[in-house]
C-alpha cells in the first residue's frame, strides 16, 4: 500500500504502527499502520465486519473493555504510546471524545448531559465557569439557539439531530483535541445529516476528527483522507479525492462503485 | 468479491443504457459524414438534402443521452471509473452532436455551391482529407468502445496529417480565388467545407484523449504535434 504523497509528518495527531486485534481465536485487524493529521477529518470506510469500527475504538482503548479481545501493535498520540501500562486511561479518553451511531443522552437534563464530563473530571471550580463550558460546548455543537431557554428540558426530549448534537457537545465538554465519530449520522435524516456534516466542517478548526462511515458520498464530502478497509486489512489510504476520481487498489474502487458488499 | 457489474444491476443497466446511444449517435454520425463525402464525388443535390433532413436525429438522440446522464448522475452518484465513464460519453456525446452538425454544414454549402453552378472546381484533395478525417472518426470510436489507450494515441498523433492537407488546400483554393475573385463566394464556401473536415478530425484527437482519460483518470500530457499555423 503506498503512502499519502502529501503527508506532513510534522502534523501528525495519531499514528498507528502493525495494529492486530483478535477477539478470541479470530483476528480482526491485521496490522495496521495509519498517521492522522492534525485538525483534518480521516474518514474510515468499508463493508460491515471489515474492522473500521475496531479501529476507531483502539485509539481510545474502548475494546480494553470487551472479554478476549487482545490489541497489539503501538498507537501513538501526540507521539506517547498510548497502550503503556502507565497510560492514565481516564485522562486518555477525556483527550477523546466519541459520538456513537445511535444518540444516547443520559437520562438527564440538556445542561446535565453537558455538564457531566466537566464534572467528574473537575474542570470548572464553581457554578459560574460550569455555565460557561455548557454554554460554549452546545454553541460549539451548532445547539445552543435550539436549548438556551430550556437547558432543565430532558435530553431525551430533543429530536435525533438535536439528541446527536447534545452528543457532540458533551464530547466536546472535556477539552478534547481529537474526536472519534463511528456512524455518527446513520440513524438521522437528511437534512439533521446536513447540519451534522456542517458542524464536522467547523469542528475540525479546533479538534482532530475520525469518522466510520457507511456513505460514501459522506466521506467524500467531509473527509481531507480516507482509508478502505476490507476484512480487516487496510487495503487503501489516500487522499479523499484521490479515492473517489481514481483509486490505487482494484478493491478500493470495486467498494465505492457498488461492486463488492 | 470482485466482479465487473454492480451489486445492483439496475446500475449496469443505466449504464449500458448510455453506452447504447453513444453506439447509435456514432454510428449516426459516420453515417452521415460517409453520405456527405460520397455526395460530394458524385455531386448528388438529393443526398445532400436527405442529411440536412437527418440531422435531426443526431440532435434528438444527443438529447436523450443527456437525459439518461443525468439521470444516472443523480440516482447512481457514480464515482472514480464509473463517474468518468459517465462524464466521457456525455462529452463524446456533444462532439458526434457537432459532428453532425458539420456533415449538415458541407451539404448545405454544397447545394449553394451547385446552385452557383461552381461545383466543378472542388478540389479533389477535399475528398482525400474527409477519407482521412472518416477513417480518423471510424477508429477514434472503435478505440473509445473498447478502452484502447494504444489505438486512441495513435489517433491523437496522426491528426497532424489532416491539419498539414488542410493547409495545402486553403492555399489551393486561395489561388483560386485571387485568380476569380468574381467566384469568391464558391470558393468561401469551399474553405468552409475544407475547415469543417480539418474541425472534426480535431474533435476524434478529443475523443482519443477523453479515452485515455477514462482509462487512466488523468489527461494525456499535450505534447501532440502540430502543424504550422496558417500564412497567408
Amino acid at each position: 500500500m503506498r503512502d499519502v504523497g502529501k503527508m506532513d509528518n510534522s502534523n501528525v495527531k495519531v499514528v498507528t504502527k502493525n495494529i492486530t486485534v483478535d477477539y478470541g481465536e479470530k483476528r480482526a485487524l491485521h496490522g495496521i499502520n495509519l498517521s492522522i493529521q492534525k485538525n483534518e477529518v480521516t474518514a474510515l470506510i468499508g463493508p460491515s465486519g471489515c474492522g473500521k469500527s475496531t479501529f476507531i475504538r483502539c485509539i481510545n482503548r474502548m475494546n480494553d473493555l470487551i472479554a478476549g479481545c487482545k490489541v497489539e501493535g503501538q498507537i501513538f498520540i501526540d507521539n506517547t504510546d498510548i497502550n503503556l501500562p502507565e497510560t492514565d486511561i481516564v485522562e486518555l479518553r477525556a483527550k477523546i471524545g466519541m459520538v456513537f451511531q445511535k444518540p444516547n443522552p443520559f437520562p438527564k437534563s440538556i445542561y446535565d448531559n453537558v455538564a457531566y464530563g466537566p464534572r467528574i473530571h473537575g474542570m470548572a471550580k464553581d457554578k459560574a465557569e460550569l455555565d460557561d463550558i455548557v454554554s460554549k460546548s452546545l454553541k460549539r455543537a451548532g445547539l445552543w439557539k435550539e436549548v438556551s431557554d430550556r437547558l432543565d428540558a430532558s435530553g431525551l426530549s430533543l429530536s435525533g439531530g438535536q439528541q446527536q448534537r447534545l452528543c457532540i457537545a458533551r464530547a466536546i465538554a472535556v477539552n478534547p483535541d481529537l474526536l472519534l465519530m463511528d456512524e455518527p449520522c446513520s440513524a438521522l435524516d437528511p437534512i439533521a445529516t446536513a447540519i451534522i456534516e456542517e458542524l464536522i466542517n467547523e469542528l475540525k478548526e479546533r479538534y482532530t476528527i475520525v469518522i466510520v462511515t457507511h456513505s460514501m458520498q459522506q466521506a467524500a464530502r467531509l473527509s481531507e483522507k480516507t482509508a478502505y478497509f476490507h476484512l480487516g486489512e487496510m487495503i487503501e489510504f489516500d487522499e479523499t479525492s484521490t479515492i473517489f476520481t481514481k483509486p490505487n487498489q482494484e478493491m478500493t474502487e470495486a467498494y465505492i462503485s457498488g461492486k463488492i458488499g | 468479491m470482485i466482479t465487473t457489474s454492480h451489486v445492483n444491476s439496475a446500475f449496469d443497466d443505466d449504464l449500458k443504457n448510455i453506452n447504447n446511444k453513444i453506439a447509435k449517435l456514432g454510428a449516426l454520425a459516420e453515417a452521415q459524414l460517409a453520405d456527405t463525402l460520397k455526395s460530394l464525388g458524385n455531386k448528388n443535390e438529393y443526398a445532400f438534402q436527405k442529411i440536412i433532413d437527418r440531422d435531426k436525429k443526431l440532435d434528438n438522440l444527443e438529447s436523450e443521452l443527456n437525459t439518461a446522464v443525468f439521470e444516472v448522475l443523480a440516482t447512481w452518484s457514480p464515482v472514480a471509473r464509473d463517474l468518468r465513464s459517465v462524464m466521457v460519453a456525455d462529452k463524446i456525446g456533444s462532439i458526434l452532436e457537432r459532428i453532425g452538425d458539420y456533415s449538415k454544414n458541407m451539404s448545405r454549402r454544397s447545394l449553394v455551391i451547385i446552385k452557383e453552378e461552381g461545383f466543378d472546381t472542388l478540389p479533389v484533395n477535399i475528398i482525400g482529407l474527409g477519407e482521412q478525417v472518416q477513417n480518423l472518426l471510424h477508429e477514434s470510436l472503435d478505440a473509445y468502445m473498447e478502452v484502447n489507450v494504444d489505438k486512441a494515441m495513435q489517433i491523437w498523433e496522426s491528426d497532424i496529417d489532416v491539419d498539414r492537407l488542410y493547409l495545402s488546400i486553403f492555399k489551393e483554393i486561395l489561388g483560386f480565388m485571387s485568380d476569380n475573385p468574381d467566384d469568391a463566394k464558391i470558393f468561401t464556401h469551399m474553405v468552409f467545407i475544407s475547415k469543417n473536415l480539418e474541425r472534426i478530425g480535431d474533435y476524434t484527437t478529443i475523443i482519443a484523449k477523453q479515452t485515455y482519460f477514462l482509462a487512466n483518470g488523468e489527461m494525456p500530457a499535450d505534447d501532440r504535434p502540430k502543424a504550422n499555423s496558417i500564412k497567408t
